[in-house]
């Protein structure tokens, strides 16, 4: 009898472990809840390749860039804004028709008033987004050259492969930052009519 | 209160009636308890052709090998002129110290063991006056014969198998097992049936208390009739909410001798063409006859796979659903976009698309149990064309969800026991549905009960998680995952509790 109770308490527990999931304290919304049913059918997902953030005073504008899953020519621009960094990542997963996944962003690309610290501070605390992309800056607002480019999702993997270009992960530029105050950025412009790599910016607390 | 209605109150089961037939064991009462059988035949006889000395001899034609019974039982009672002269006492011992040309004679004394005794095939002599009667065994030997294990081939192994006589098999585990220790238990059950059922073991190596408890449990069985494997399987381990087996079973009386030599008890059934050992934990289930028959490597690599293939078979179609609906940063970009390209028009969620492609599979694998040979092979093409191919064109499922069942369905096949690989079918359902709940964590919390449920069971007394748990950190010698070179496997399995540790020089 009693090591009925005990088995019966297990399962329970474990049941109710189950029903609660494991929430995920504060931020975006968990993948684990059931009752959230955060769980996304492939089809009506969209997988962001590019993150591109800009400030401006009072609001924050994120552009992402998709690439089509049926193998399209044409990425997919998508733009949100908000009051904060927060609240513009909030809305951009329901700016487009389907659900915008950031689960597989690998470029982050900077505009040139980006709060270097809280864009990189929000990505390494993200539960979806890889603290392995690799972090660019612009010395122009990150929508428009990725507007100019197309999107510029290939170009960009070209460009973080030339030997001439540090790249730098999020990671790393964070931990730079954090250490010595400072990090180099490779830079990006649209030359002609195409992206290039246009040397570093470096940025410093002290400017 | 049972699930559909109120559950029926069944009344008490009937006491066994001892004996079964409270009269003596006379002609008359064969013929009142054969009352109405067409194969029951009685007649009077005389011995040495001397109407003076009349007695009865009662058959059931069919079981009795008749030209066996008339060559040398008839025959020399008819022609023995001794025994038409001497006097019936005389002659009944005569009888009895083998005046006839069988083998076995027996004194019955009660009607039981007479109506017994003429079910399986023995002749009965009655004489005038006398309480005793002699049987003599003449059966018909029709049996199948024996032919190649159908569901444990083995290249260079034995080519027998058991078939559906008793007898038969144990004399072909005597033919591999000539040491005298080897000891053969008979057991009665079934009150319909009184379906022989022999317990072997190996004095001296096996533990007696296994021997007792398996005894114990065979002859608890109080059934009508031992007609099916699970009739025996289902009692003897007396634990059914599991789906995973308790106790082995093979075909193979070399992989069944194997067994008795470790320490395990052996249990032979009549009617039933399987040899069962006990007790079965869970890394008997990963072995087959060929690795013994097989270079120790190669035995070895062939273990490992069956263990990944296992969790291949349990968890992929989960780990799927986790991955593709839960955790999309887990899969590869290209892969993933592949996935999301064909996923596109399919009216289906994922689990439901994983959930039906499962039953399809179970479905078509029942159909081919079933179907007759000829339809088999049509049947399996037209399933597979149908919902392989046409199910992919008509957009019902993604490729993707076909190639994840099909090669979980597949590396369930490698599993050497059927029972085994048929419980995993069953829980990669309910993974499969948990995770399409709450992604891993619901694949992990299901994985966790099922584990918790494992190693709550017992195979007589020992843990069925054992090799794996309950070793108290001592290195099993043999064969688990990894199997050592037989020369250097000196040891028996401690959790048997053999009385002889060691099994080689």
């Amino acid at each position: 009898m009693r090591n009925q109770i005990i088995r019966r308490a297990v399962y329970l527990a474990l049941g109710l472990m189950l029903a609660a999931g494991c929430a995920a304290a504060g931020e975006e919304e968990s993948r684990n809840t059931v009752a959230g049913s955060s769980g996304r059918e492939p089809e009506a997902t969209l997988l962001a390749r590019v993150l591109g953030v800009d400030y401006a005073p009072g609001a924050v504008t994120v552009t992402a860039v998709a690439t089509d899953p049926a193998g399209g020519e044409a990425d997919v621009l998508l733009t949100a804004s908000g009051d904060t960094l927060a609240q513009a990542m909030d809305a951009l997963p329901t700016a487009g028709e389907s659900w915008l996944a950031l689960t597989h962003v690998t470029q982050l690309v900077l505009g040139d008033r980006a709060d270097l610290e809280e864009v990189l501070t929000y990505v390494m605390n993200s539960a979806q987004m890889d603290d392995t992309a690799t972090v660019w800056c612009a010395p122009v607002p990150a929508a428009g050259l990725l507007e100019e480019c197309g999107g510029g999702v290939d170009r960009l993997t070209v460009l973080e492969q030339k030997e001439e270009v540090d790249t730098v992960t999020v990671a790393q530029a964070l931990e730079y930052w954090r250490e010595g105050g400072e990090v180099a950025l490779p830079a990006l412009a649209w030359q002609g009519e195409t992206l290039e790599a246009a040397g570093v910016l470096l940025f410093s607390e002290v400017l | 209160m049972g699930f559909f209605g109120r559950e029926e109150k069944l009344p008490p089961p009937h006491p066994r009636q001892e004996p079964r037939i409270p009269l003596p064991p006379t002609v008359e009462t064969m013929s009142q308890v054969f009352q109405g059988c067409a194969d029951f035949f009685h007649r009077p006889f005389y011995l040495g052709g001397n109407p003076a000395r009349q007695v009865e001899i009662c058959y059931v034609l069919g079981m009795v090998r008749t030209e066996r019974a008339c060559d040398y039982l008839l025959r020399p009672l008819a022609e023995n002129a001794a025994l038409g002269q001497a006097d019936l006492g005389e002659v009944y011992r005569l009888l009895l110290e083998g005046a006839v040309y069988t083998l076995t004679v027996m004194e019955r004394t009660t009607a039981d063991q007479v109506a017994l005794d003429l079910a399986e095939g023995w002749v009965a002599l009655f004489f005038p006056g006398k309480d005793t009667v002699l049987t003599f065994a003449a059966p018909t030997e029709e049996k199948r014969s024996v032919s190649p294990p159908e569901n444990e081939p083995d290249v260079k192994g034995a080519r027998d198998s058991f078939v559906e006589t008793v007898r038969t098999n144990t004399s072909m585990v005597r033919r591999r097992f000539r040491a005298p220790e080897l000891r053969i238990m008979e057991v009665r059950v079934g009150r319909q049936s009184l379906t022989p059922v022999d317990i072997l073991y190996v004095e001296g190596i096996t533990d007696p208390d296994l021997v007792a408890q398996v005894r114990r449990q065979v002859a608890a069985i109080d059934i009508d009739a031992l007609l099916a494997p699970a009739n025996l399987e289902e009692y003897l381990t007396g634990q059914s909410r599991t789906a995973f087996p308790l106790v082995d079973y093979t075909q193979r009386p070399d992989r069944f001798c194997a067994g008795l030599a470790e320490g395990r008890v052996g249990i032979l059934a009549d009617g039933i063409p399987l040899g069962y050992l006990a007790p079965g934990t869970v890394d008997r289930f990963f072995k087959a006859e060929q690795d013994k028959t097989d270079n120790w490597a190669m035995a070895t690599v062939l273990t490992v796979l069956r263990y990944v293939c296992m969790l291949v078979t349990l968890f992929l179609p989960a780990l799927y659903v986790a991955a593709v609906v839960f955790h999309p940063e887990m899969i590869p970009l290209r892969l993933m976009n592949s996935i999301i390209a064909a996923k596109s028009n399919v009216p289906f969620s994922t689990l439901t698309e994983v959930v039906v492609m499962l039953l399809a599979f179970e479905v078509l694998q029942e159909a081919g149990v079933r179907l007759p040979a000829p339809l088999g092979q049509t049947v399996s093409i037209l399933g597979g064309l149908v919902v392989g191919t046409a199910a992919v064109e008509a957009k019902i499922v993604s490729p993707a969800v076909l190639i994840v069942v099909a090669i979980a369905g597949i590396a369930g096949y490698t599993m050497p026991s059927q029972d085994f690989a048929g419980a995993l079918r069953i829980w990669r359902f309910f993974l499969a549905l948990a995770a399409g709940l709450a992604g891993f964590l619901g694949l992990s919390l299901t994985a966790a009960v099922l584990v918790f449920r494992l190693a709550r069971l017992e195979s007589f007394a020992v843990p069925y998680l054992t090799p794996f748990a309950s070793s108290a950190g001592v290195q099993y010698q043999g064969h688990t995952v990894l199997r050592r070179p037989l020369t250097r496997a000196k040891g028996r399995l401690a959790y048997l509790r053999p009385r002889n540790r060691r099994n080689q020089g």
